[in-house]
């Protein structure tokens, strides 16, 4: 929905100063950015947020955090995402304030990122794989791919969900991204729960369609409740390429689509690992995966983040027979089938990405000043 | 395949290229990146991708000309070589994710035929 008659001038102003700052860092030269050029950005990003232009912030966001490598000259600094985003950005704020002046509410809405929301009374579901994002001095992201057990409409027996949680990640502070799963949720549950291969029951939520998954938010009245233990995995492990080909053959590709958008849950039963090799982009490792004809490149970063990943993919490759399902995302990129290992299931799923080490929760609470 | 494979390296020539313009500069581009970038826009063109080698002619004209709409025809040009890049990629994963059980290789039934000898 369009902004109120007053708000407008305003955001088309921001829009206009972000879509020009843009092109002047390009006249310049990206090697000119610096703090301020961080913070112009970072204001807008905070005018995304309050006039809730989902796209544009999130852009905005992932430029803001590419800037920050860049300026602290982090040795995982990625040009190519640095200028993805900006342009990202800059799309998004051409077409927008093309939207505002020809009060154009559809193309608005396009792009804004308003996808309808659905109440949700409660839901079973089981946690099928973890997703772990670590953007240094930044934030800590988990995304929990979940999958539901019987219909509680609009929610359908089976249906692939999402729920993330996001924990801003102060400058300096060093500790492991497992840790920030102990921490309480404003709704009484650590998210640590969700490593106990058991049944949850979620109410009060919210659904939201997305392209990468239906996403489920949580209000403050939601309530995660972990019930009795689960056993029967086996039952997700239909992957279906033919439906994926359908998928593909049905979507409009537009200049605002991601890689990462057309994904799909896939499990892998008989596979082989590759040997590890650099990837195309600073502070990755590559590892090949072939199942059948199908020939993957598996993903994972080369920091700290990704040590317990990389740490099972060795240990999954020097096994001779006998390995488990494997249980991840496929995405497209660069005509390849991209590969995100998640889970192997032993056949209790073991969450790859999360490591097994201890978190001395004591000391994790006193790093993050909670009283 | 082996058409897939140069269209595959000449999009990742032209990201680089772009995003080295955008990381040093426009008003610092000279001689040597417009060659680069008139040397990918005929190879674009060659390749049936008119679209793409149109917006690069933009580009090359615009920084030649010193013009300060350079700086939005190079990201129009980032913007139509990734909507390229995306449509091509999701053309070559389907065909891959079409791909058929290898049959059986000759020579692993050779291998069984001396055995049972």
């Amino acid at each position: 929905m369009l902004p109120g008659a007053a708000d407008r001038p305003k955001l088309a102003a921001v829009l206009g100063q972000l879509s020009s700052a843009v092109e002047e860092l390009l006249l310049s030269g990206l090697t000119t950015a610096s703090e301020a050029t961080r913070q112009t950005i970072a204001a807008a990003m905070q005018e995304a947020a309050r006039f809730r232009l989902l796209r544009l912030g999130s852009a905005l966001r992932s430029a803001t955090e590419e800037l920050s490598r860049f300026i602290a000259q982090d040795s995982a600094f990625s040009r190519r995402r640095l200028t993805f985003f900006l342009c990202r950005a800059w799309l998004l704020s051409r077409g927008l304030s093309h939207a505002l002046q020809t009060t154009d509410e559809k193309e608005y809405d396009r792009l804004t990122w308003s996808p309808p929301v659905q109440p949700v009374q409660a839901v079973d579901v089981v946690c099928l794989g973890i997703v772990k994002r670590v953007s240094p001095g930044a934030f800590v992201a988990f995304e929990f791919r979940l999958r539901a057990l019987a219909d509680s409409p609009p929610v359908q027996a089976g249906q692939r969900l999402v729920w993330s949680s996001v924990f801003p990640l102060k400058p300096g502070l060093d500790i492991p991204a497992e840790g920030f799963l102990h921490l309480p949720q404003k709704q009484k549950f650590t998210t640590s729960i969700f490593l106990e291969q058991k049944i949850f029951t979620i109410t009060a939520a919210n659904l939201a369609r997305d392209d990468s998954g239906d996403r489920l938010s949580l209000t403050e009245q939601s309530t995660v409740v972990a019930t009795s233990k689960f056993s029967d995995w086996a039952k997700f492990f239909d992957w279906s390429p033919a439906a994926a080909i359908e998928r593909i053959r049905k979507h409009t590709s537009g200049p605002l689509d991601l890689d990462t958008e057309m994904q799909e849950e896939i499990v892998l039963g008989d596979y082989t690992i590759g040997k590890e090799a650099d990837g195309d982009s600073p502070g990755q490792t590559i590892y090949p995966i072939t199942a059948g004809p199908f020939h993957f490149t598996a993903v994972v970063s080369s920091a700290a983040d990704g040590k317990p990943l990389r740490a099972q993919l060795a240990e999954l490759r020097k096994l001779k027979k006998d390995r488990p399902p494997l249980y991840g995302l496929l995405h497209y990129e660069r005509c390849r089938l991209a590969f995100q290992p998640l889970t192997a299931f032993r056949p209790e799923p073991d969450y790859l990405p999360i490591s097994k080490e201890n978190i001395n929760k004591a000391a994790l609470l006193k790093a993050l000043s909670f009283k | 395949m082996e058409e897939l494979t140069e269209l595959r390296d000449a999009l990742d020539r032209l990201h680089t290229a772009l995003d080295d313009l955008a990381m040093r500069g426009l008003r610092a581009a000279g001689p040597q990146d417009l060659a680069r970038l008139t040397a990918l826009r005929d190879e674009f063109r060659a390749a049936g991708a008119g679209h793409v080698a149109e917006r690069l002619t933009t580009t090359i004209d615009a920084v030649r000309a010193d013009d300060r709409s350079s700086a939005a025809t190079l990201l129009r040009a980032m913007v139509t070589s990734r909507l390229f890049d995306r449509m091509l990629t999701l053309e070559v994963a389907a065909g891959l994710l079409a791909a058929e059980e290898p049959a059986v290789a000759d020579n692993e039934e050779s291998d069984e035929d001396e055995d049972d000898e």
